[in-house]
This record gives C-alpha cells, structure tokens and sequence, in this order.
C-alpha cells in the first residue's frame, strides 16, 4: 500500500509547491504603437510609448497582460499587441487563380460528385458540390479597391471631436 | 507546405456565462506563432469565402459609405496585432442585422446593423468583433482540417495548392463548412466571448468608447424577427455578453478616459444609408 500511496503523495506535493517557471522570452510589438503601462490596467501610470517591432524581453505573463522590462523597470503591456515574432511585412496576393480554382471545381463537377460519394459525404454536400454556389469576385475586387492612406487615417483620426 | 500555428490565443474550452472574466483573463496568452506562407493560404481562403458572402448579399453599393467604414476599420486594424493583413470592410445590401468575417481580413456588416446603430464607437465596436475573429483565426481553427500532423492553415495550403480532384473537392468543402460556421452553426461561444474582449480592447487602443459594442448590442437585442434570425441562431444572447463586457471594462480599466463616440461624424454618414 505504501509503495504506491509514497509516490502518489510525494508526486502531489512537488504539484503543490512548484510554481511554474515562466522562460524569459522575447515579444515584439505587432501594434502601430503600444503604451507600456505600470501595471495590468488601462488606467494605470503610462511609462513610455513603442512602436512597431520594438522588441521586450519578458519576465511573465498576467492574464492577457505580458510583464515587460522597460527601462530597466517593470512594465506591462497588452498581449493582444504582441507577438513571439517580428511583425511580417503586410502580404499581398497575386490575384488570378480564385477563379481557376472555381472553374477546375465546376468543370470536373461530375468527377467531384463521385469522389465526394466516395468519400462518404451527406446528400447535403453533394448537392452543393453538384450545384456550385455562387462567387462574386467583380465586388470582391471593388471591396479590395478601398484603399486608406497613412495620412488619411491620421486626419480621420484626428477629425474625432466628440 | 511548413506549418505552423503554434499555441492558441485562447482556450477552446465552453465559456459559461457564470464564468468570471477574471478567469478568462488567466487562460488567455499571447498571439500565434505563424509563417509567411501560411498567411498567405489564409487570405486566398478568406477572398474565396468573401467572394461567396457578398453573392448571397450584395454590396451596398455607396463609395462615401463604403469609404467611411473602411476608415473607421482601419483605425482599429492597426491595432489589431496582424499587421500582415490589409482588412477590407464592406457593407452588405441587407435589412438583416449582423456581421461576418472571412479569414484574411475580409469584414462585412449588414446595412440593417448599421442602420441600429447610434454613433461611430458602436460602429467600430461591431467591425472590432469581426476583426477579433480574424484576428484569433476562429474559422481556420474550427475548421480543423484534419490530414497528417499539419496545422489547419497548412491543411488549407495543402488544399490550395493541390491539384487532385480530391484536394480540390476538400478545398470546396472547407468553404462550404465556413459558411456554415457563419450563417448556420455559428462560432463556439468561447469564440465569440473572445471576439467581444478583443472588440472591447480593440475600441480602447483606438480611442474609441469600449461600451459602444454593448449599448449597440441592447438595441438589437429588443428586435425580433427575420432581422436577427441569424445572429440569435448563431451567437450567445446579447444579455449574457453585455454583462461580460460590463466586467471586462471595469477589470481593464477602461471605463473612464478619453475615449470618443464621434456620434456627429457618424450621424452624417449614416443619413446617406437610409
């Protein structure tokens, strides 16, 4: 009986009186800017502003709040701004294939249809494969013509009176 | 295709009402770890499922409106934390009330919602929402494309890429699923409650009041009917939310401060919707 409940025992109290380790670990900013705040509030002291792709080194972790070393001081910043890794540079698509990937979808409809059968797919699913539902890339295209300035942000920003 | 989606931003665990947003707080962490590659796939999911969202609606077709709204999303989307995305916002031709996000970046909302609305910070706290889903990769996660040990956005890569019938006919799938999460099943309410938090900062980093999203929410809330069939078969009750949110801004600190409605700006555009 001992020979288990010892192990058991000594396994729970090394559970209990463990705390877990937090590795020290690099965040960078993902953020245009993020505020370095003096504790795990929006309300408390500000210390400094960064932008993007400042990077800190961290100490633990808060709830959604990473504690940061700023300044030589102790600083928190929301983990909703950063990330492991520096921030990517924005992606863009070359455009072109949506449709290649619809038309090779419709024209191979009834080779599909076995297939999905094969692969064992509700009626619902199959109908769909069969029937295509409809794309519309022309608007999606007129959607992805919105484009918005540096600047113009700054002014609409700024524009915010109330 | 490398992978990899490393860690998630939250816990896939049911989030019950009673549950406080302090322990939300403790399960949250910290962004994904992701590859460029994978960022890519994603977007060309995302535009595939975005094509397929203005087919079923329409767009409301209003340059200034148009242009109006993607200003005020790309206020908060540079501080959403993905600066690797370029969001696009688009209002769709619909009296229904509520708003959708495709992965990539792609963010709707109807012009009912916004025709319930009263001032630029509800405005910004529904988009916020929708950047939150993306932002948190709800649908690539749900989705759970399984195959091999790959991560879902390397499944999707995977389907993209692929020139089998087989790979192409999962891909065709994959959308159809999307589009269920969003118009038939809906996210998991872990999902949504992080989608709100996410809102709610998102509005604060901003500028913008972070109790916008709740008191628009209040008001869709009194509307029943076909207007919000969707959004009441798909979301938690608006109630339950309004009250989690109510914690959260007073947790966050974030309940006083200079924070703006921007209620005239808004009051002018939204004459030209209705």
């Amino acid at each position: 009986m001992n020979r288990i409940l010892v192990p058991v025992l000594f396994l729970i109290a090394l559970m209990y009186f463990t705390s877990p380790v937090y590795a020290q670990s690099e965040y960078y900013v993902q953020s245009v800017k993020a505020k370095v705040m003096s504790a795990t509030s929006f309300n408390s002291t500000v210390m400094g502003e960064v932008g993007k792709g400042y990077k800190f080194t961290s100490t633990a972790k808060v709830g959604t709040w990473v504690k940061v070393k700023y300044i030589n001081k102790d600083g928190y910043v929301s983990s909703l701004l950063l990330a492991t890794h520096p921030p990517f540079d924005r992606i863009a698509l070359i455009k072109g294939d949506e449709s290649e990937i619809t038309q090779g979808v419709r024209r191979r409809a009834s080779s599909f249809t076995s297939a999905a059968a094969a692969r064992g797919l509700t009626a619902d699913d199959r109908r769909r494969l069969g029937t295509e539902e409809r794309a519309d890339y022309e608007l999606l295209d007129y959607m992805e013509s919105f484009k918005v300035s540096t600047d113009e942000l700054n002014r609409f920003m700024e524009g915010r009176t109330q | 295709m490398a992978l990899i989606i490393a860690g998630g931003s939250a816990s896939p665990q049911p989030l019950f009402a009673a549950e406080s947003y302090t322990n939300f707080r403790q399960r949250a962490s910290v962004s994904d770890e992701i590859l460029t590659s994978d960022i890519a796939e994603e977007i060309r999911f995302g535009r595939e499922v975005a094509a397929r969202i203005i087919a079923r609606f329409g767009m409301y077709d209003n340059p200034e409106i148009m242009k109006y709204v993607n200003l005020v999303g790309n206020v908060l989307a540079i501080n959403a934390g993905r600066p690797e995305l370029e969001f696009h916002f688009a209002v769709l031709n619909t009296d229904e009330i509520n708003g959708y996000a495709a992965p990539g970046g792609y963010i709707f909302l109807t012009r009912g919602a916004i025709a319930n609305m009263q001032d630029e910070s509800e405005l910004a706290g529904a988009l916020a929402h929708e950047i939150g889903h993306v932002v948190e990769k709800h649908a690539v996660k749900e989705l759970n494309i399984k195959g091999q040990e790959k991560t879902s956005v390397s499944n999707l890569a995977m389907l993209i890429g692929g020139s089998s019938d087989s790979a192409r006919v999962a891909f065709s799938q994959a959308v159809d699923k999307a589009l269920d999460l969003l118009f038939k099943d809906g996210y998991k309410r872990a999902d949504e409650i992080q989608a709100d938090r996410d809102a709610v900062l998102f509005c604060a980093l901003s500028g913008y009041a972070p109790i916008g999203l709740s008191r628009y929410f209040a008001r869709i809330d009194k509307v029943k009917g076909k207007q919000t069939e969707i959004i009441d078969k798909t979301h938690p009750s608006f109630k339950d939310r309004i009250a989690w949110m109510g914690g959260m801004i007073k947790e966050e600190g974030i309940d006083t401060g200079d924070y703006k409605t921007a209620k005239d700006r808004f009051t002018k555009y939204i004459t030209l919707l209705k």
